[in-house]
């Protein structure tokens, strides 16, 4: 076990850490080293990124800020804080929270995404749990149950399977909503004029906009109310 | 048992199919079953086989990874499609290479443990392939793009795996 160890790390360094339960936390702050603490090993590899394995308890690396990180876990929390660059998250079972990163690729296989702001293309994958994303790029998501709440995205490709999705376009990007059961609401600017495609097999639609070519949005559930309302 | 020649397992999921099933019954998810089944069977190559039905998943067996990797894509882009219909089928699939041992009609080993595990993690509509899958592939199919997810530790399997998500561009 390493209890806390800090290794020089070349700029740009990619910081990957591989963890088999426990949660693993990632800081992004105004600092040049990368200091690790409760991990069982941590080196520089060869290719100058920044390796950490950990077997079980809380490991906690802090890095410069903007780093490009990837994370494994098989189960357990993992947290990345601060501002950090583009973020690959794989975990078996466990919730995913992020502060900030340029670019989220991020898949659990049961569990919660609490993502504040992903500057660019935004990828969450949890096959039961929910999703709330304050600010994102051009997003793809999916979950199989568990609540969908997107803030702010520029884009989305939506896939629900139960559970409320709730979506608020910035702009005029293009939206595609597929879910199986549950209400869909998708909030526009003001005075927006999208081309709007809205179909639920049992339920309610209405549009607040006037139809227009801003934008597509593509809705589709088998089971619940659709809504689209300006802001 | 009996080891088999090198090949491609790849396990196919039905995503949502509990939640899919019961809020609309057993009817429906049957009828959603056998979309699955005539998508496969339509797609599969003559080489291919389907090892065995595994609820709302399939096991199937290639003995060639090219074609092993086109069939998987070729299947997931036919199952978007059919979920552009009334009926979502969102499937994802995982795929490994290794050498399987049969046992009867069946396989079994540590390679089939990791293709199940690899389905696991991926997302509706996503194809995901282990390193040996990469290996086998590389430089062979035209527009295959191949992105890393990156070492994954998956629960039973000692050391990580590094696992890519594969798309046609």
């Amino acid at each position: 076990m390493v209890s806390a160890l800090t290794l020089e790390a070349r700029p740009g360094a990619v910081i990957r850490v591989m963890a088999r339960s426990g949660s693993v936390t990632v800081t992004g702050e105004d600092r040049s080293d990368v200091a690790v603490t409760g991990a069982r090993h941590a080196k520089v590899a060869d290719d100058g990124s920044i390796e950490v394995k950990a077997r079980s308890g809380s490991v906690s690396v802090q890095c410069p800020e903007g780093s490009d990180v990837i994370i494994g876990a098989n189960s357990g929390r993992v947290e990345l804080r601060g501002r950090l660059g583009d973020a690959r998250v794989t975990v078996g079972s466990g919730s995913v929270v992020v502060d900030h990163v340029e670019r989220l690729d991020a898949r659990t296989g049961s569990g919660s995404f609490d993502i504040g702001e992903c500057a660019g293309e935004c990828r969450l994958k949890t096959g039961s749990g929910g999703i709330d994303v304050t600010r994102a790029g051009e997003s793809d998501l999916a979950t199989g149950s568990g609540s969908v709440n997107l803030v702010l995205v520029d884009s989305a490709k939506v896939k629900a399977g139960s559970g409320k999705v709730e979506i608020g376009l910035a702009g005029a990007g293009d939206l595609d909503v597929k879910a199986m059961s549950g209400s869909v609401t998708v909030s526009v600017p003001r005075g927006a004029h999208p081309a709007a495609r809205l179909k639920t097999l049992s339920g309610d639609v209405r549009c607040d906009c006037a139809a227009g070519h801003e934008g597509e949005i593509k809705v589709k559930t088998l089971s619940g109310n659709i809504r689209v309302v300006e802001r | 048992m009996t080891e088999t020649p090198a090949g491609a397992v790849v396990f196919t999921d039905i995503v949502g199919f509990t939640e899919f099933t019961a809020h609309h019954g057993d009817d429906e998810a049957l009828a959603l079953l056998d979309r699955q089944e005539k998508v496969v069977r339509a797609t599969l190559p003559d080489d291919a086989r389907v090892v065995k039905e595994l609820g709302d998943g399939l096991l199937l067996w290639f003995p060639e990874a090219v074609g092993a990797l086109g069939a998987c894509l070729a299947l997931s882009e036919r199952f978007e499609e059919e979920a552009a219909t009334d009926v979502p089928l969102w499937v994802r699939v995982g795929m490994h290479w290794g050498c399987p041992t049969r046992r009867g009609d069946d396989l079994v080993g540590h390679d089939v443990n990791l293709a199940a595990r690899i389905v696991d993690v991926a997302g509706p509509g996503e194809v995901l392939v282990s390193e040996p899958v990469r290996e086998q592939v590389h430089g062979r199919v035209q527009g295959l793009r191949l992105d890393e997810l990156g070492p994954v530790v998956m629960k039973g399997i000692p050391d990580a795996v590094p696992l890519y998500r594969a798309a046609l561009v």
